[in-house]
């Protein structure tokens, strides 16, 4: 066991092609990724600002006031929070019908607001002109009542937590782009395929020279493939936590706080793709060409599916096919490491672990069923 | 003698191709045991069968007096093989590739090593030790191949085709270690279809052709089986076809041609008869060139059992 674990290690390590299908694409990958989405990240960013307009139709210290605060109220990052623009009214109404706006605030005697549909920004514009007035007519009755604790009133607000601030319901980060990246790490798990479809051709005496004298050594085949899958393993485990830090650490990209849950997706997700390998290298009398052809097709095809090149795929067959998204272990590498960002319970993440598991157990099973003390119909 | 090999009525289809038909062979202990046939004869695929890695749809196989199969590992501990196509790690050195084979057979490290130095320094690759197998030359790259099959010092060696090629002096090195390693007490068997390496090395062969085992011996019987005992050959530049039938009447002459400039003569027995061809055309006053007389080769044994050349099969 251990003689065939450090010469399949040696094998594995030297040998280029299965290496850089495994390792190196997927950093290339995640790099691309990362420079497409850089620019999408900038303008979501700038977008950030809501954009309104303010008509006043009556010049007065409040409504200047007014629209001094508009112009510099900020959130807690220090960014504001209005892209606030003075229109008349005709140019404002305008505006808000080709959504350049999110809304205007009509300042006259009364400051309004007009809103054309229901949304965040139109939410945020609403409870600020809400909050304002409130304070607005508190400092007007303080004044009226008892003036000399309008200092008091004012100092009071200063130290006052902020009016709403948004706050997410999980511990992860929810942003969207994050489920291209979770495909990617679910593409380079399924890659271990081709460590393992290399490495188990090379005990098929149908498929290669040195399958055949290996199947002439005294040696039970469930050793070999032991100790191939557990070196398939081990480097490709190591090229997925190198990955992880480079997303993380180098790219920057915020995968979320339960990274040490991470570790048990890259197993099993792992173990998964060195599955497929090894039922593709024992799978019949095909050609080595034809195998990789097969393997590079099924694992873009589950890559695909779980939303690597069109994110709304993984959603559409949730719609439609749901029973898609449990068989495919792309998809459940991508849904274990969603659940993780999204919900506070580990249900979900541990029943897509169990099915990749239990299908992982399934494929190698099957595999050596079908190859142990095996003799060919032909070579 | 102790039976190494018992094959009997071995019969192995591909579809409507019937690879092996009801074959039959026996193998002593020490000997240097030839299969010799023309491609698609049967050899590999006898090999294959041997040993467990391919199906068969009737016959029986003993290795040793047991029945082989896939999981007989006692039997392959004692077998090494050494296929007709390279079968070595291109990721691995020389060194690495024999230690690696050896280590499926040999588990202990220091016994192990000292068998892949010595498998080393058989196969004549000390210089080579470090190198990976795709900067060796093809003559080197199967004595790489046969190192791997025999550092475990396997009482049986199956070598098939082992000098497919490779330049002579790779070819000379192989056979004398084949014979070196039968001298160690390895029996033998050994495939191919250059009639010259196995009447070199061989002490017993069969002649294959499709699938059957069409005849045994050692080449001497092998030689006593056809009728053809003797070939002549003489250069002549200028000569009658009319003289073909003359020179047949000559005493234990049975077969004469003449095509390129070249008469060719076969006799079954006597002991001067190029003397008496000679003699012949100096009679005739034909001026001739070279002469040579030379004894039947397997090739004349399996021209006249199958009626076609061994070489152009």
């Amino acid at each position: 066991m251990i003689h065939n674990f450090i010469y399949g290690l040696k094998g594995i390590l030297r040998e280029r092609q299965a290496v850089f299908w495994a390792a190196l694409f997927p950093f290339i990958l995640g790099t691309l990724f990362y420079v497409s989405f850089g620019d999408i990240y900038e303008r979501a960013e700038q977008y950030h600002e809501i954009p309104a307009a303010l008509v006043i139709e009556e010049e007065n210290q409040e409504n200047q006031a007014f629209e001094k605060l508009l112009q510099t109220v900020e959130d807690e990052k220090g960014t504001k929070m209005f892209r606030i623009s003075r229109m008349t009214k005709k140019e404002a109404e305008e505006a808000l019908k080709n959504e350049k706006i999110d809304g205007y605030y009509l300042a006259g005697k009364e400051i309004s607001l007009v809103l054309q549909e229901n949304g965040v920004n139109q939410t945020i514009l609403h409870m600020f002109l809400e909050r304002v007035q409130q304070q607005m007519s508190m400092v007007k009755e303080v004044s009226a009542r008892a003036p000399q604790n309008i200092s008091k009133l004012l100092s009071a607000w200063e130290n006052m937590p902020e009016f709403y601030t948004e706050v997410n319901q999980s511990q992860g980060n929810m942003d969207n782009m994050l489920q291209y990246f979770y495909a990617l790490i679910a593409m380079s798990c399924l890659f271990a395929s081709y460590l393992s479809l290399d490495r188990f051709s090379k005990l098929q005496a149908n498929a290669t020279a040195i399958g055949a004298r290996r199947g002439v050594a005294p040696i039970k085949k469930s050793v070999v493939v032991i100790s191939e899958f557990l070196v398939c393993l081990l480097i490709e485990c190591v090229i997925e936590c190198l990955l992880l830090v480079y997303l993380r650490n180098v790219l920057g990209i915020q995968l979320g706080s339960r990274i040490v849950y991470f570790i048990p997706v890259i197993l099993l997700g792992s173990s998964i793709g060195i599955a497929i390998g090894i039922l593709l290298g024992s799978a019949g009398s095909l050609t080595m060409p034809i195998r990789y052809g097969l393997n590079t097709s099924i694992t873009l095809l589950l890559s695909f599916l779980s939303g690597l090149m069109v994110n709304i795929v993984k959603q559409v067959i949730e719609d439609h096919l749901p029973i898609l998204n449990r068989i495919n272990p792309a998809t459940l590498i991508v849904d274990s490491l969603y659940s993780l960002n999204v919900y506070d319970s580990l249900e979900r993440y541990w029943r897509n672990l169990g099915i990749l598991a239990a299908m992982t157990v399934f494929i190698c099973a099957a595999s050596i069923l079908l190859t142990r003390r095996m003799k060919y119909a032909s070579l | 003698m102790e039976n190494i090999v018992k094959i009997e009525n071995l019969v192995k289809r591909y579809q409507e191709l019937i690879a092996l038909d009801h074959f039959s062979l026996s193998i002593e202990k020490g000997e240097v045991f030839g299969l010799l046939g023309p491609n698609g004869s049967g050899k590999t695929t006898t090999i294959n069968c041997l040993l467990s890695l391919l199906a068969y749809d009737k016959g029986s196989i003993q290795v040793f007096g047991q029945e082989m199969r896939p999981d007989s590992y006692d039997l392959k501990r004692r077998i090494g093989v050494v296929l007709q196509n390279v079968a070595v790690f291109e990721e691995l050195t020389v060194f690495e590739n024999i230690d690696y084979f050896c280590g499926l057979y040999v588990r202990e490290k220091q016994k192990r090593r000292r068998m892949v130095e010595e498998a080393i320094a058989f196969v004549g690759l000390e210089e080579f030790r470090k190198m990976y197998p795709k900067k060796l030359s093809g003559g080197l790259l199967r004595r790489l191949n046969i190192a791997c099959g025999i550092a475990h010092k396997p009482e049986l060696i199956i070598l098939d085709e082992p000098t497919v090629a490779v330049d002579p002096q790779s070819r000379n090195k192989i056979l004398e270690g084949i014979q070196q390693l039968n001298k160690e007490g390895a029996t033998i068997i050994y495939t191919s279809h250059y009639m010259e390496e196995v009447e070199q090395i061989c002490t017993r062969i069969a002649i294959m052709d499709k699938g059957k085992n069409i005849a045994i011996g050692t080449k001497d019987e092998l030689k006593g089986m056809i009728r053809n005992s003797e070939n002549i050959t003489v250069e002549l530049p200028e000569f009658s076809d009319s003289y073909l039938e003359e020179i047949r009447q000559i005493s234990h002459v049975y077969q004469t041609t003449y095509e390129n400039g070249i008469l060719k003569i076969k006799c079954d027995g006597g002991k001067h008869n190029m003397i008496h061809i000679l003699e012949f055309l100096k009679e005739k006053e034909v001026y001739f060139g070279r002469a040579y007389s030379e004894m039947p080769t397997l090739n004349d044994v399996f021209l006249e059992i199958t009626g076609k050349e061994l070489r152009d099969s």
